[in-house]
């Protein structure tokens, strides 16, 4: 409850921290996210008398938040739309990348945690481990390339391109419910728009998580490591328990604590952070948008971005206390 | 749970073999996104694409010529003796895509919206010149300009005609015509949706109004061959227009999709999923040229113009370094002596630049104008890379000090442009080479930076390009090298009576023929006096599947962007 | 005699820490080798950057370079300012050509290729100094910052732990990559902006981890017995909950140092990288973007403009990967 009292504190001082890091820009440099034609780069200052932008900037943000309370905020350079209707559009697409993404990122941190764990400093540990580092560490941009270059280039067995064929959409056109391509088709039963999203998410899932498991296989590594040198482990093995059972009911049960408030930041994370998948796969995502909107210093557009983004995070981390309850009998949620 | 995943996996089996786009369908990808659909509004090539095809002006260009022109919702036009009063016939039987019939009150109702809404994001700022005598509103105009004067510039007479009155002779006029902000738009539909009302009632509201977001922009209406469908995140879908004047187009749906990798987009086009896509640079180029499939339409004229501009009175002292010939600066007038300028342009490798940067296809012009244009002159000299020339006028400048003590110059080009880099940097490397005590620092700055800095003549050399919005020799000319109306004064504080006598005198009169002979003696001129050095600008090419039919026959480099002609032309 | 009985206990020292547990179970696990020994190897290159790839241009000119002459020679003056002193010039990648395409490894003696007509190698070498002084202005005062508020607000608790914390929530509200973009865009590229933007971002992940530990800790007996003793308060943050809370914290920023160069290099592709031509990783990597896909009818054609780069990157995070997992599990008291 008082993640949920603190929710509009947050939002808040999330703009605020915006706001503030705009003041070192010089209204010039604000108002070039207006130009579209570099022929009005000659009218910067007209521009700048015309939007108000050499005001004071309390007073530019007294009228931002006054129109953001009755829920307009503004208009968005970098998507050309304005702001609630971006998020609107955009969201739907990443909340679906990101659920759909964590499936498999949950899963290979879990499942290679686990082995790496059992089998310490074994050969297996060795490679996994280096194999989950090397995933890591290349550049995203380089991993999601050479996915498209191989599957979709070489191999054609993948689409790569957007969230659906728009072919398709205009000969078999989907009523959209909840802008989730994947239950919008399953809500109209149209199986073949069903399959064409699920297709094209694949790639940029693998690239999601090929980047994104490693941190998970770690933590989970660390975690069984250290339950299984913990006391009632052992208790249990000199119980006589057999030590596969006591790996799997036991260790891991507990290992998943720290798992459930991991899953929670790499949503969350994923919301946001699949800006650079989103750009190659060109997903028409939020995080693409915030990222254009911060180059391009498009200030409706990274307020609108940074409030959306609190507000996620303060849920999710509520959902991974209620999450964390429900693993962990001793944690009380009131 | 075998079950879920046996549904599963046929959901992903269906339809797996990923066909070519359909044969009544164009999809294109881009990088551009369309800004707005409103055409008083849009000012860049992405929105410019769909508007082009959704709407019609008055005029349009002539097949691949961009000095003819050939009736659209005119039939034909007359300009009075004075060159100041344009009276146009309508077509007739002309629909809108929202059924409403067309006529003169709806050419009356955009020309007027147009020139009330003039923002500075607008560009509309050239029929205003033309129409009211200032390109944008002021706290004085806002005042002083009435309906009558909004009415009477654009109006309808007695017998059905469309007539525009001028403030004064404006050669260019026509073709500021074919600009997409004189498309025509549906008034009725307009109104409806609480658009301007079209009478005097609510003008003074509208002046200065943003359209960005208007409500044309969501609901397009015009009398074009295609009609708006729907416009989502990185798409948007329109479909042909049955009721088109001109006869129902051959392709029936045209999809614009956002890609923003360049990766993504070469595979796309490579296997036919796209039809066009932008490879941008010509470094790119070979990862399609050669695919079977992909057809590249090469040599397309550049249609802008490049130049280094040299500061004659620099007004930063920072900018300076000692502010003397002693070899740690330069003096603010030190791009004043011509022996400076001259060894400059002697010391540009334009055939190095081409051939390395451009892959050699560029363009080296002998004037600031692309080479199809009226008055461009092929027969004047070039300055070329020349070690010996360049060494004797940097000997000859300033009475000798320059080659005996040396300077220290900057030279600055917009963060992110590898291009002006590069020409920064041959330049740099050149002038090193003839004497060391020659510095040339090259700095990269933000482009809103540089623009506040050159304007303000606060660099002493500054790269940059031009490119025009309607078709016509004065709009470059004028722009480099007019000392009181040119664009880029403040670059160059290059003032020369002579010069401004010769472009506004091209500017007087209506006549083409007179107009050439001046336009050429403009570029001799500026050959003789070197106030810039003219950068090779690179040719264009177009990426797209060889079964589209019907761009090479009709490209025109001023129209529709990404094609250089209207989907109406193109087939499968 | 008094000179053996000084020297002895040193020997005795050193003796130990080469026998010590935690050394022994460092040099015992392979993978701790390999990630000590490609992190050392990044060190070297660093340091020896103007011997691999040679000084040209203006770098040589910056440096009075004579004619005739190179910076070979130990002896000489020049090697030593090349090595401890360059000149900003030296960081700028020597542009072998101007030419747009890239080049294959050999042509016009450029042993990795060219890509926008940098030389590769040049690129690579040099850009081991930046990757370190990167990693170095990032993780030093994120790591300070990051202490200071953790310890206090670990220590201390009430009021000040959740005032702290709250601005840790706002940091951790806004995505760290959206961040870093906004404070690059707004200050404008160049190495010390990058820094500054991973700092604003990253302290308030150390401070949380600090004040976890710290929490923990501080429930420990021998704290309380401490302050049962009369100690301060700074004491006890420095003598006894600060160096036991540290070891956490050392694995993670080891860690961290290997991958500051990545992280750099996703503000590369989004054009806020270094300036360009800068020697620089992640400048370099986002130029091979326009080419993973190769010419026509050889589809990995430009290998060498991301391949080079991608390894480099790659190596540098897994060595300091390697060994910052080396650390942990060899500082790990509980561990047999």
């Amino acid at each position: 409850m008082r993640r949920l009292i603190s929710l509009p504190l947050v939002m808040l001082a999330v703009t605020l921290l915006v706001v503030g890091l705009m003041q070192f820009l010089s209204p010039q440099e604000r108002a070039v996210s207006f130009v579209t034609n570099e022929r009005q780069m000659q009218n910067l200052d007209r521009i700048i008398k015309e939007r108000g932008l050499d005001q004071n900037f309390l007073v530019q943000y007294q009228s931002w938040l006054g129109n953001a309370l009755q829920g307009n905020l503004g208009y968005s350079k970098a998507s050309n739309r304005p702001v609630v209707a971006t998020i609107l559009e955009r969201f739907p697409a990443t909340a679906e990348l990101a659920l759909f993404a964590c499936i498999p990122i949950i899963g290979l941190g879990i499942w290679m945690g686990t082995l790496t764990a059992l089998n310490k400093d074994k050969l297996l540990d060795q490679v996994l481990r280096i194999l989950t580092v090397i995933g890591y560490c290349l550049p995203t941009f380089v991993v999601g390339i050479l996915l498209l270059v191989i599957f979709y280039g070489a191999l054609s067995w993948l689409p790569g391109i957007g969230r659906n064929d728009p072919v398709l959409m205009i000969t078999n056109p989907v009523q959209s419910v909840t802008g989730m391509i994947v239950i919008d088709a399953v809500l109209a039963g149209n199986w073949v728009v069903l399959g064409d999203g699920l297709r094209h998410m694949i790639l940029p899932i693998i690239t999601l998580a090929t980047v994104s498991s490693a941190t998970m296989i770690k933590v989970m590594r660390a975690e069984l490591l250290d339950i299984l040198k913990s006391d009632y482990v052992r208790t249990a093995k000199a119980k006589g328990l057999p030590s596969r059972m006591v790996n799997m009911k036991h260790a891991r049960r507990n290992a998943l604590l720290p798992i459930v408030t991991l899953a929670s930041f790499t949503v969350q994370g994923l919301l946001s952070g699949a800006v650079i998948t989103e750009t190659i796969f060109g997903y028409p995502g939020i995080g693409s948008w915030g990222a254009q909107a911060a180059v391009s210093l498009d200030y409706p557009g990274v307020l609108g971005f940074a409030i959306l983004i609190a507000f996620v995070t303060v849920l999710s981390n509520l959902a991974a206390d209620i999450l964390y309850g429900l693993v962990d009998p001793r944690v009380r949620f009131d | 749970m075998n079950k879920k995943l046996w549904l599963l996996g046929a959901a992903l089996a269906i339809g797996t073999t990923y066909a070519a786009v359909p044969n009544n369908t164009i999809l294109e990808m881009t990088v551009g996104d369309v800004s707005t659909l409103d055409p008083a509004q849009a000012y860049d090539t992405a929105s410019s694409e769909p508007i082009e095809n959704m709407y019609e002006s008055l005029i349009g260009y002539k097949g691949k010529s961009i000095t003819e022109f050939t009736p659209l919702l005119a039939t034909s036009y007359k300009v009075s003796a004075d060159g100041k009063t344009f009276t146009f016939d309508l077509r007739k039987n002309v629909k809108f895509h929202s059924g409403n019939s067309f006529s003169c009150a709806d050419v009356e109702y955009s020309f007027q919206r147009l020139m009330i809404t003039n923002n500075s994001d607008s560009p509309a700022w050239f029929i205003d010149t033309s129409l009211l005598g200032f390109a944008y509103w002021d706290d004085a105009t806002k005042k002083s300009v009435t309906w009558a004067q909004i009415n009477d510039a654009a109006n309808c007479n007695a017998s059905g005609q469309f007539v525009l009155k001028l403030v004064k002779r404006d050669p260019a006029f026509i073709s500021k015509l074919l600009y997409t902000a004189t498309s025509i738009v549906d008034k009725k539909h307009a109104v409806g949706l609480g658009e301007w009302s079209g009478t005097e009632k609510d003008w003074r509201d509208w002046i200065e109004k943003d359209l960005t977001n208007s409500k044309l922009n969501e609901k397009p209406s015009g009398t074009g061959a295609y009609q708006f469908v729907s416009r989502t995140p990185n798409q948007g879908v329109y479909k042909r227009f049955s009721d088109y004047w001109g006869g129902a187009p051959k392709i029936e749906n045209v999809i614009i999709q956002k890609v923003d990798e360049l990766a993504t987009r070469v595979l796309a086009l490579n296997k036919g999923d796209a039809d066009w896509t932008s490879v941008v640079t010509r470094a790119n180029l070979k990862q399609v040229q050669g695919q079977p499939g992909v057809k590249v339409l090469d040599d397309v004229p550049g249609a802008s113009s490049g130049a280094v501009f040299l500061n004659q009175a620099i007004d930063e002292p920072k900018e300076l370094g000692s502010g003397k010939l002693d070899g740690k600066g330069i003096p603010a007038n030190f791009f004043s002596d011509l022996n400076v300028r001259k060894a400059f342009n002697y010391s540009f490798d334009a055939k190095k630049f081409v051939e390395q940067v451009q892959l050699g296809k560029g363009e080296i012009r002998t004037m600031a104008l692309p080479s199809n244009y009226l008055g461009y002159d092929p027969k004047i000299p070039v300055y070329s890379l020349d070690k010996e020339k360049a060494t004797t006028f940097f000997k000859r400048a300033f009475g000798g000090q320059v080659w005996s003590n040396g300077f220290v110059v900057n030279l600055t080009y917009n963060t992110g442009n590898v291009s002006r880099q590069t020409v920064a940097e041959i330049l740099k490397a050149n002038i090193e080479s003839l004497n060391p005590k020659f510095k040339v620092n090259v700095n990269a700055i933000a482009f809103s930076t540089l623009l506040k800095l050159a304007d303000a003549s606060k660099l002493a050399v500054s790269i940059g390009s031009w490119l025009a919005d309607y078709p016509d020799t004065d709009n470059f000319l004028r722009t480099f090298y007019h000392s009181e109306d040119g664009a880029f004064k403040g670059r160059m504080n290059y003032k020369d009576p002579t010069m401004d006598t010769l472009i506004d005198q091209a500017y007087s009169t209506n006549e083409a023929s007179s107009r050439a002979t001046i336009y050429r003696q403009v570029g001799r001129r500026a050959y003789e006096q070197a106030p810039i050095i003219l950068t090779p600008v690179p040719t264009g090419f177009l990426t797209y599947r060889d079964n589209v039919k019907g761009v090479e026959e009709n490209y025109n480099g001023q129209v529709s962007g990404n094609w250089g002609t209207y989907w109406k032309n193109l087939s499968k | 005699m008094s000179a053996t009985a000084l020297t002895k206990p040193k020997l005795e020292t050193r003796e130990s820490w080469w026998n010590s547990r935690t050394a022994r179970r460092f040099l015992r696990n392979p993978v701790s080798i390999t990630g000590f020994v490609i992190s050392s190897f990044f060190v070297l290159v660093a340091i020896f950057a103007p011997l691999l790839a040679e000084p040209r241009g203006n770098c040589l000119r910056d440096l009075n370079v004579p004619p005739n002459s190179s910076v070979y020679n130990p002896l000489g003056e020049l090697f030593w300012k090349a090595i401890v002193l360059p000149p900003a010039s030296c960081f700028s990648v020597y542009r072998i050509s101007f030419s747009s395409v890239p080049t294959p490894p050999g042509v016009d003696g450029a042993i990795f290729g060219t890509t926008n007509g940098y030389d590769i190698f040049y690129g690579v070498v040099w850009g081991t100094r930046t990757a370190f002084q990167l990693a170095i202005w990032v993780i030093v005062p994120t790591l300070l910052i990051g202490v200071f508020v953790g310890s206090i607000a670990g220590y201390f608790g009430g009021w000040v732990d959740n005032l702290f914390m709250r601005i840790v929530d706002v940091i951790f509200a806004f995505p760290g990559l959206i961040l870093n973009i906004v404070v690059v865009s707004i200050l404008g590229r160049g190495l010390d902006k990058i820094a500054l933007a991973f700092v604003l971002v990253g302290w308030a992940s150390y401070a949380r981890v600090i004040r976890g530990t710290i929490l923990k800790v501080r429930a420990l007996e021998y704290v309380d017995a401490a302050r049962s003793l009369g100690a301060s308060n700074t004491q006890i943050i420095f003598r006894h909950v600060l160096p036991n809370s540290l070891t956490t914290l050392l694995a993670i920023v080891v860690l961290d140092f290997g991958v500051v160069p990545l992280s750099a290099a996703a503000l590369s592709f989004l054009g806020l990288g270094t300036p360009e031509g800068f020697a620089d990783w992640g400048q370099i990597i986002s130029y091979a973007r326009a080419f993973i896909v190769g010419p026509a009818g050889s589809p990995f054609g430009y290998w060498y403009v991301s391949f080079f780069p991608a390894v480099v990157i790659l190596l540098f995070g897994l060595g300091w990967s390697l060994l910052g997992d080396a650390l942990r599990d060899a500082l790990d008291p509980r561990d047999l």
